[in-house]
């Protein structure tokens, strides 16, 4: 009872202030990480945290099932490939988020970046969190070609042990991985995406 | 008219010669047939228990957990015989730290010596006894021991099961003939000319790349070598735990079973050592869509005399839903509204032949040997696929067919369709039902999923239930998944796994045109 007590402030004081200086604050050496590659091509995706009715939640979007490509239809976070254009992998995932939901984030919004990931092509994807505030005082013009719907999660859902699982994969013939899954949500997320909620809860809930 | 006249002649007979001279048909003069009475019962005969129809389930399913996590189910039913078994949550799925291939070991090895038995001989002669029989039968998510016999023998049975599940001894000859019994299996699979085992192997793998679901159920051949005691006894540690298994009846009392359980299986150390339920893999199935091609030369698969023709055969499959979700019921209604079969079906009542697979498919196009919809559904996901088989040169036009067939199962269903295939489910599913070792899987696998059983007349309902715009809703949400695509025999014909999604993802479900060149 103690441990779920504990777990229920952890959760409610997640966007205040001095939890958000303390994530401010370790997320702060993660941009050295992205400094040697800003040659080559990445990519970003915004996790955005927000507030549903006074809860906190996660913002996700629906892939359109119209696009070409191994992801159409997926659940994932705003995000897409740098354009020539960006200076970093902030203002691409700022861009992308315009482009996509039709939302203007301000770059103080913006908590910092998390670790890079890796996707099967090799290619970097960069997870930066930012805290968008109250849903209802947002306004989202998604783009229908490629978002179909946008929808959230709450965070007592996400860290609620019946909702997160994990799938072992296999490479070969041999143990390859393992990847979490979040469940009985509005859909299912996984992948990458849920590699990338995995790494923000981590930070965010205060251990 | 010759019975009038034999009657005549014995009457004659009795009137010369008296009662005493007619001729006797049976010995014994007092108990002679004139004397047998039809309306008391016979002496020295055991008493005869009759079975009373009133339309209603006389007995429910019972339920009740042991203090080491055993699940004791059971469903009384009038008889002599009952079938009694043990169903593990275990299975090819469970394998992914493993080589793959030990839950097909498993099941060629189930009911060979044990503890107490010192032989598979052994053991079927001690069933004998008891007119009993045994089996053992293992899928991608549940291992099932299961042993016929009479009522009266119910205490050897559960001895004999909870020794053949814990306590088998894995002696060097025993895995020795099975790897021999799992290289003919596999020899059989590829030899076949139906490939049915094969393909629904290929469109898991593709379906459910790399994860639970999607490894390979039977051996790959490479593995056959590498599996011996150790590796067995490492896997069984894990996964044979008390909390993962159940142990159900049909035919015999509740109270009854659970004693024997008590006494049988609830202090019963296994040979592999304490079980350690930490290991135990809790993966997710996770859906990812794909195709797998296996090019292969089917021009000569006839096992005999006369010749086969050359098929090509596809299976198309798209995510569904797991069988605890509520819209389970849809998409077995679904399933079998689009129904199918084989071109050479002679027909009849309950085979389907007014379901969309044979008006719209088979009926139209002469040249298509086959169109099949299957269901497959797991503890957290489902696949609905379609198999097609035609000839090599027509396979884009056999993929478009289904694809289209695909598109359109996202109308609205004809009121009468609907109804059809309502009935045909559930008359299905009673008629299944009425079969002893078909209400004990019921049992036994409901228990292991969910803890509890539906009765079939709550199916019935749930299947009444259904809408045409409950088809229409999980059809939509099955479109918007990536398909899994397998195919199997010539495929230089064969659409690209790009075109199908985008057919699949189009309003009329047609492949996009491609200009080639030189037709």
């Amino acid at each position: 009872m103690h441990g779920a007590a504990q777990l229920k402030v952890a959760l409610e004081d997640c966007l205040s202030a001095e939890n958000e200086a303390r994530c401010r604050k370790r997320l702060e050496p993660n941009a050295a990480l992205y400094q040697k590659d800003k040659g080559k091509s990445w990519a970003s995706v915004l996790v955005c945290l927000c507030t549903v009715g006074g809860d906190t939640a996660f913002l996700f979007t629906l892939r359109s099932s119209m696009l070409k490509g191994r992801h159409k239809g997926d659940v994932c976070f705003a995000g897409g490939k740098k354009d020539p254009a960006d200076q970093d992998v902030v203002a691409t995932a700022l861009r992308e988020a315009r482009e996509e939901l039709g939302v203007t984030v301000r770059a103080d919004q913006v908590w910092g970046v998390l670790k890079p990931l890796r996707d099967l092509s090799g290619m970097m994807i960069a997870p930066v969190l930012a805290n968008l505030g109250p849903l209802e005082a947002l306004s989202f013009r998604p783009n229908p070609s490629e978002v179909e719907e946008i929808f959230t999660l709450t965070l007592a859902h996400v860290c609620n042990p019946v909702n997160q699982g994990y799938t072992n994969f296999r490479t070969g013939d041999r143990y390859g991985y393992t990847l979490p899954v979040f469940r009985n949500g509005k859909h299912r997320v996984w992948g990458l995406t849920a590699i990338a909620l995995d790494h923000t809860l981590k930070i965010i809930v205060s251990p | 008219m010759a019975t009038h006249m034999s009657r005549f002649k014995a009457w004659g007979r009795v009137q010369r010669f008296g009662i005493a001279a007619c001729r006797q048909y049976s010995s014994g003069s007092s108990n002679g047939y004139p004397n047998v009475s039809l309306s008391a019962p016979l002496p020295g005969i055991p008493k005869p228990v009759f079975a009373s129809v009133d339309g209603q389930e006389q007995y429910e399913t019972k339920i009740t957990t042991l203090e080491n996590g055993l699940k004791v189910a059971s469903q009384n039913k009038f008889g002599e015989f009952c079938t009694v078994g043990i169903l593990v949550n275990s299975g090819s799925r469970h394998e992914v730290r493993y080589p793959s291939g030990i839950s097909h070991f498993v099941e060629k090895l189930a009911f060979s010596s044990t503890a107490q038995f010192g032989s598979k001989d052994e053991i079927l002669m001690t069933l004998e006894k008891h007119g009993g029989i045994c089996d053992c039968q293992t899928s991608r998510d549940t291992t099932m021991y299961a042993v016929s016999a009479e009522v009266k023998g119910l205490d050897t049975v559960v001895s004999l099961l909870s020794d053949a599940v814990l306590q088998p001894r894995l002696l060097d000859e025993e895995i020795e003939m099975a790897r021999m019994a799992v290289r003919f299996e596999l020899e059989d699979l590829n030899m076949r000319p139906d490939p049915e085992p094969l393909l629904t192997e290929m469109i898991h793998a593709a379906a459910y790349r790399g994860n639970t679901v999607g490894l390979a159920r039977f051996c790959p051949v490479e593995n056959v070598e590498k599996i011996d005691r150790a590796l067995l006894h490492s896997y069984l540690r894990s996964y044979y735990c008390p909390e993962r298994m159940v142990l159900a009846g049909v035919g015999i009392e509740h109270e009854q079973l659970v004693a024997c359980a008590r006494k049988y299986m609830l202090d019963l150390k296994p040979v592999w050592g304490a079980s350690t339920a930490g290991n135990v893999d809790l993966s997710v199935a996770q859906y990812t869509g794909g195709i797998i091609k296996m090019d292969k030369d089917m021009s000569d698969v006839s096992l005999g005399p006369t010749p086969i023709p050359e098929l090509t055969h596809i299976m198309i499959g798209l995510e569904s839903c797991s069988f605890l979700e509520d819209d389970f019921i849809p998409f077995a209604v679904l399933n079998m509204m689009m129904g199918g079969g084989g071109s050479f079906s002679a027909g009849g009542p309950g085979k389907g032949m007014f379901t969309r697979l044979y008006l719209n498919v088979l009926n139209r196009h002469h040249w298509m040997y086959n169109a099949t919809a299957y269901h497959h559904s797991y503890e957290d996901s489902g696949l609905l696929c379609i198999h097609a088989s035609a000839d090599p040169r027509q396979v884009r036009e056999m993929v478009e067919i289904i694809t289209r067939e695909f598109i359109q199962m996202a109308g609205t269903a004809g009121e009468m369709e609907l109804e059809r295939a309502k009935t045909q489910l559930k008359s299905m599913l009673m008629m299944n039902l009425e079969s002893r070792p078909v209400i004990f899987e019921d049992v036994g696998r409901q228990v292991l999923a969910t803890g509890k059983r539906k009765l079939p007349h709550e199916l019935c309902q749930l299947i009444s239930n259904v809408t045409a715009n409950d088809i229409k809703r999980v059809t939509a949400k099955m479109l918007r998944a990536k398909p899994a695509v397998a195919a199997l025999g010539d495929l230089t014909e064969m659409p690209s796994y790009e075109h199908i999604q985008a057919a699949l993802s189009s309003k009329d479900g047609r492949l996009p045109r491609t200009y080639r060149l030189f037709r």
